[in-house]
């Protein structure tokens, strides 16, 4: 989080009191919508087949048991820490997610520590660090060493979410509880594996809160989806897609951009073209934030004038260190309220500037509240997985730095983000 | 799981398999792919058509009166057993601390000292021609045969990942469902041939489990519903949940009952999908769902499905269940150390009875049924579940 990450959030973050009123500076969140109260808090318009009579079966109704065995093991008798476990990207375009990650979680572990440990012989909560990127399944065979050959009571992490399916599909072997703080695949949670809990809004609730500003509060009717062609574009706008249509606004045109692009490329000249020609009221960008920039610089050089949105991950100092000027007016979600006025979250702030020298982000706050709750739930339970596990689970709100963390049946965090725009090279929030 | 003996067959599927793989590797796009087109070799045998029902299948029975359960005490590495192989009296039993072989009423075990891929066993498929049993497990796949213990894993093999879900044997092929992909070895020939997402249907490549039926395989996706592979052509067809959305069923019996599935199996005419939502089944014409709410399913949280004729008994975490064209058995432990049986029938009242003996435990992770027996793999032992005399 050092280096030229910081500049730019420190800049963001003294914007940010320039926006609120002195006597209130913690606006009200956002209310959900009247009918929400199904699966995903989803509001009533964007509910799938609606009017279509009542599906078959729904599921995610109750939450996932775990009705293994496991209860009654005893906790060894020979520790010298109580080790868990950290996925994370440790190099790749995603490694200063990983870097928050790793700092957002020594700090809670050094927190608890300080606070006595675990148990009357105060044994330290250890951090165990792989990376989750390298061969195709290493977050998988990661958590395996952790768990038999390591003893790690709880895994945290992943970030990238074809890892965190790795990860999520091994759990159910290894019977270890997993918290996921970084995720943002819809999909992760809905496995029915009772061994996962995601404590982020997912991109399910970042389409919810695109679709209701692109769609509604702006009125935009004529978006293109300008995405990453990968796993994480794929899937991040699926939920986006569907709210389209759901409210009579069909995407006109999905078209794709890759990490190498550059406005030379041909093939990337002609999609930006396409896009100009088509003459929309809005692009919908959705990737990581080194392409993303240069997507919106290529759509900006080519005359695209029409308002840019993008969830939260394109949010990231890089992309206003990339795109520069083009940047100007750029909406996005973010899944936390970054503005000062919230004592837990402003105490966080403090803590983490004199520890790191620069502002944390959502990433940070978000990791560090799921290493909090982890180590709450083995405080609770003990030393056996299945009872951390239970601990978890029985949560469904948890007040955190990032604010309140509020689970689904699902063990999936439903907070609808709030908004953020680019204002002066710098993220200012709604 | 149902194996070929006509070598014929197996080479021709051995043939296909190459030939698909080398198809891609000639760069034909995936659509080419699902269309089949390429040089694919056709087998000279007839197509045989995996949707008719065989007749003269002997039933198994479904109905068992009394269940005894093997522990640490008779042999077993662990309490926790993860899967099962019965061959006449010998047991092949996979736990989450290595496997265990009884042969000729011996029991030794084979862990990762004895150079086991890893302790967590997910699945075991024997090859009794050359009495050989292979191990997937969490950390590659093992070839237990002759006192020797092979390994393969993603760094020295062809294996696309070390997370071996399930392995089965089909002549001189072993196909494996890992978190990477499907692969498939050819034990002639030593050449492994690969199929996830880049050159398949596959829409994710999380393979969790492999049926092999008649010039046909299926494959169980997590989060990709079913992949099936014609094994004379080459084609691959797939097999999702049309609504496409995870948190409903829209309509009952419209396919897969969800796109997570958790094992697949093909037994004469009838291909069987388990999830964590339900199970499906379906016959090549019509998709049928079940679930705890309408079948009398012990549970929906399903982990494995074995079958034969038209019966499939289910893993579950609240008991085992059994399907027969009447109906369902489902199994449950009580605390006394009692089996209430439940007997569910479309249009009759249920009917309970107790047994005096039950599994030894309700979290079900595998079961392998026989004429007149059944073994299951538990989370407090092997159990064995016996049919009444005749």
């Amino acid at each position: 989080m050092r280096g030229a990450a910081r500049p730019a959030l420190v800049a963001a973050l003294v914007a940010v009191p320039a926006l609120l009123h002195a006597q209130d500076a913690r606006p009200p969140e956002p209310p959900p919508a009247e009918d929400d109260g199904g699966y995903g808090a989803t509001p009533g318009a964007l509910v799938p087949f609606r009017g279509a009579g009542a599906p078959a079966r729904r599921f995610f109704v109750t939450a996932p048991e775990f009705r293994g065995p496991g209860r009654d093991d005893p906790p060894p008798a020979d520790l010298d820490a109580v080790r868990i476990g950290l996925l994370a990207p440790l190099r790749g375009p995603d490694v200063r997610a990983g870097k928050a990650m790793q700092e957002a979680t020594r700090m809670a572990f050094e927190e608890a520590n300080a606070a006595g440990g675990f148990g009357p012989s105060h044994l330290p909560f250890e951090l165990l660090v792989r990376d989750e990127t390298g061969t195709w399944g290493a977050a998988g065979e990661a958590a395996v060493e952790l768990t038999f050959d390591r003893g790690a009571w709880g895994i945290l992490g992943g970030y990238e979410d074809a890892n965190s399916h790795v990860l999520s599909r091994v759990l159910l072997k290894l019977e270890v509880p997993n918290l996921n703080a970084t995720g943002v695949d819809p999909t992760l949670t809905e496995h029915n594996i009772p061994w996962l809990v995601r404590v982020r809004p997912d991109d399910r609730q970042t389409s919810y809160r695109l679709a209701q500003k692109v769609f509604e509060e702006d009125a935009r009717t004529r978006v293109v989806l300008f995405r990453a062609n990968s796993r994480y574009g794929r899937t991040g706008t699926g939920e986006f897609k569907d709210a389209a249509r759901r409210l009579h606004h069909p995407i006109l045109l999905e078209t794709r951009y890759e990490p190498g692009d550059t406005p030379e490329s041909p093939e990337f000249a002609a999609r930006v073209a396409r896009i100009r020609d088509l003459a929309p009221d809005a692009v919908v960008l959705w990737g990581r934030p080194g392409p993303t920039a240069v997507a919106v610089k290529a759509l900006r050089a080519a005359g695209v004038t029409c308002a840019l949105y993008g969830p939260d991950r394109v949010a990231a100092p890089e992309f206003l260190e990339s795109a520069g000027d083009a940047a100007e007016g750029f909406v996005f979600t973010y899944p936390m309220d970054p503005r000062p006025g919230r004592a837990a979250w402003d105490a966080f702030r403090a803590r983490w500037r004199e520890r790191c020298g620069d502002e944390p982000d959502a990433t940070a706050a978000f990791s560090y509240d799921a290493a909090r709750m982890l180590v709450d739930a083995v405080r609770e339970a003990g030393l056996n997985r299945a009872r951390i596990r239970d601990v978890l689970f029985a949560r469904r709100t948890y007040e955190g730095v990032a604010g309140t963390i509020r689970l689904d049946v699902t063990g999936n965090d439903t907070v609808r983000p709030v908004l953020g725009r680019v204002a002066g090279g710098r993220f200012v929030f709604e | 799981m149902r194996r070929s003996s006509s070598w014929t067959l197996t080479a021709c599927v051995a043939a296909a398999l190459v030939a698909a793989l080398f198809a891609v590797r000639t760069g034909p796009s995936v659509d080419d792919v699902h269309a089949g087109d390429g040089d694919v070799a056709v087998p000279e045998e007839p197509a045989v058509d995996p949707w008719a029902a065989p007749q003269g299948v002997t039933p198994y029975a479904t109905r068992y009166v009394r269940f005894e359960t093997l522990g640490v005490a008779d042999g077993l590495p662990s309490e926790r057993v993860t899967c099962v192989v019965a061959e006449g009296d010998d047991l092949y039993v996979g736990t989450d601390a290595g496997v265990a072989l009884r042969r000729g009423g011996t029991w030794s075990v084979v862990g990762e000292q004895q150079g086991l891929a890893h302790r967590y066993v997910t699945s075991l498929a024997r090859d009794p021609v050359t009495d050989t049993t292979w191990v997937s497990t969490l950390r590659g796949l093992s070839r237990i045969s002759g006192g020797d213990v092979r390994t393969y894993t993603q760094q020295g093999s062809g294996l696309a990942n070390d997370l071996v879900y399930h392995c089965v044997v089909d002549g001189r092929l072993v196909w494996c469902g890992t978190g990477a992909g499907l692969s498939v070895l050819d034990t002639e020939s030593g050449t492994w041939s690969l199929h996830d997402t880049g050159n398949s249907i596959m829409h994710e490549p999380w393979c969790y489990a492999v049926a092999v039926g008649p010039q046909r395989g299926w494959v169980g996706l997590w989060g990709g519903g079913i992949v099936e592979i014609d094994r004379r052509t080459g084609r691959w067809r797939e097999y999702r949940d049309p609504d496409g959305e995870m948190e409903i069923d829209l309509l009952a019996d419209d396919g897969p009952i969800h796109e997570v599935s958790s094992f697949v199996a093909y037994a004469d005419g009838l291909l069987w999908q388990t999830t964590y939502f339900g199970v499906s089944r379906y016959d090549g014409r019509r998709w049928r769902s079940f679930t705890q709410a309408d079948s009398g399913m012990p549970g929906d949280f399903v982990t494995h499905v074995a079958a034969h004729g038209r019966a499939a008994w289910f893993a579950t975490d609240q008991g085992l269940g059994v399907f027969d064209d009447a109906g369902c058995v489902a199994y449950r432990r009580n605390a006394d150390g009692t089996c209430t049986v439940r007997v569910t029938r479309p249009g009759a009242e249920v009917e309970t009875t107790t047994l005096a003996t039950a599994p030894g435990d309700d979290y079900v992770l595998w079961t392998h049924p026989r004429e007149r027996d059944v073994w299951i793999a538990t989370g407090h032992g092997l159990s064995h579940g016996i049919a009444a005399d005749r």
